[in-house]
């Protein structure tokens, strides 16, 4: 068996629990006909796919202001949650109030990715600038 | 080897005398080093051929596979393309900060970031580039690479 080291190990137990867990999920439905859980689930793992999916395709938006790219990806999502609501309302009645907590729960953990994110741009601006200056002084004293 | 290094002041040219018992690998290496040509770099204005002063230019830009050198207030095109360039002129403090620029950044004077999050390097010619953000973490190890080269150096 392949050796799994460094960071390999917290890759290999998402893998793994993501696998006993929507496998479990999908087994208790088909046995016990128990759905509420399996679609939790199962809706969980379809939006983090969205998620990952969303955030991989963020370098076809290069030339765009990171801004607009959020703004973009945001809308992008959304949609993409919705639609899976919509599509597995066809199958289990959406609950009362069901597409605003969508909302909430996806909204407040992207919002708060963004603000992250521009921290950090602005941090590595004031890094960068730093770090020029700290060249162009030294360049300045070879001379 | 044992090496000797002697500042003479009055010399117009430098240069190396290598004394060896039998020619080998490492006294090749050497050799090579010493017989690079120093990289010339010419642009064309107006149908002139003119040879550029490296540490003058403020970027290079691709335009329609045709690439560029921005001076302070001229522009000349020349024969290399950006990969070329970038590779050549690396340790003189040219790197690429978009899919269409490389930069001297010994002419920016500073970096922004505008409200829409986007980067921009601000010249000392007040001209502004993005830095877009595929080449951003490129960009800042290659200005930390570069402080530790100059701090070296002094």
């Amino acid at each position: 068996m392949r050796i799994i080291k460094g960071i390999e190990i917290p890759i290999a137990i998402c893998i793994s629990y993501t696998i006993i867990n929507i496998g479990g999920s999908v087994f208790e439905a088909i046995v016990n006909q128990e759905s509420s859980l399996c679609t939790n689930n199962i809706m969980m793992l379809l939006w983090t796919s969205i998620a990952v999916f969303i955030l991989s395709i963020h370098h076809l938006f290069d030339e765009w202001s990171p801004l607009a790219m959020i703004l973009i990806q945001y809308i992008i999502a959304l949609s993409l949650v919705f639609l899976t609501m919509i599509i597995g309302g066809v199958f289990e009645p959406v609950a009362k109030g069901g597409y605003k907590d969508a909302f909430l729960s996806f909204t407040i953990p992207y919002v708060i990715g963004a603000v992250v994110y521009y921290i950090g741009v602005f941090q590595s601006v004031r890094r960068q600038n730093q770090l020029l200056q700290d060249i162009i002084k030294d360049k300045d004293e070879e001379i | 080897m044992k090496i000797n290094l002697f500042q003479k002041k009055e010399l117009c040219e430098e240069y190396a005398d290598i004394y060896y018992r039998e020619m080998s690998e490492e006294i090749r290496n050497i050799c090579s080093i010493f017989g690079e040509k120093k990289f010339e770099l010419y642009g064309i204005d107006n149908e002139e051929k003119q040879l550029l002063s490296i540490q003058d230019i403020y970027y290079f830009e691709s335009v329609e596979k045709r690439t560029f050198a921005y001076m302070k207030t001229k522009v000349y095109q020349i024969q290399y393309n950006l990969a070329e360039l970038e590779d050549r002129l690396s340790e003189q403090g040219f790197i690429r900060i978009n899919k269409s620029v490389v930069i001297n950044i010994f002419k920016i004077k500073k970096i922004r970031s505008e409200l829409n999050m986007r980067v921009q390097a601000q010249l000392l010619n007040k001209e502004e580039i993005i830095i877009s953000r595929h080449y951003k973490t490129g960009f800042e190890k290659y200005l930390i690479k570069m402080r530790g080269v100059m701090h070296a150096n002094n």
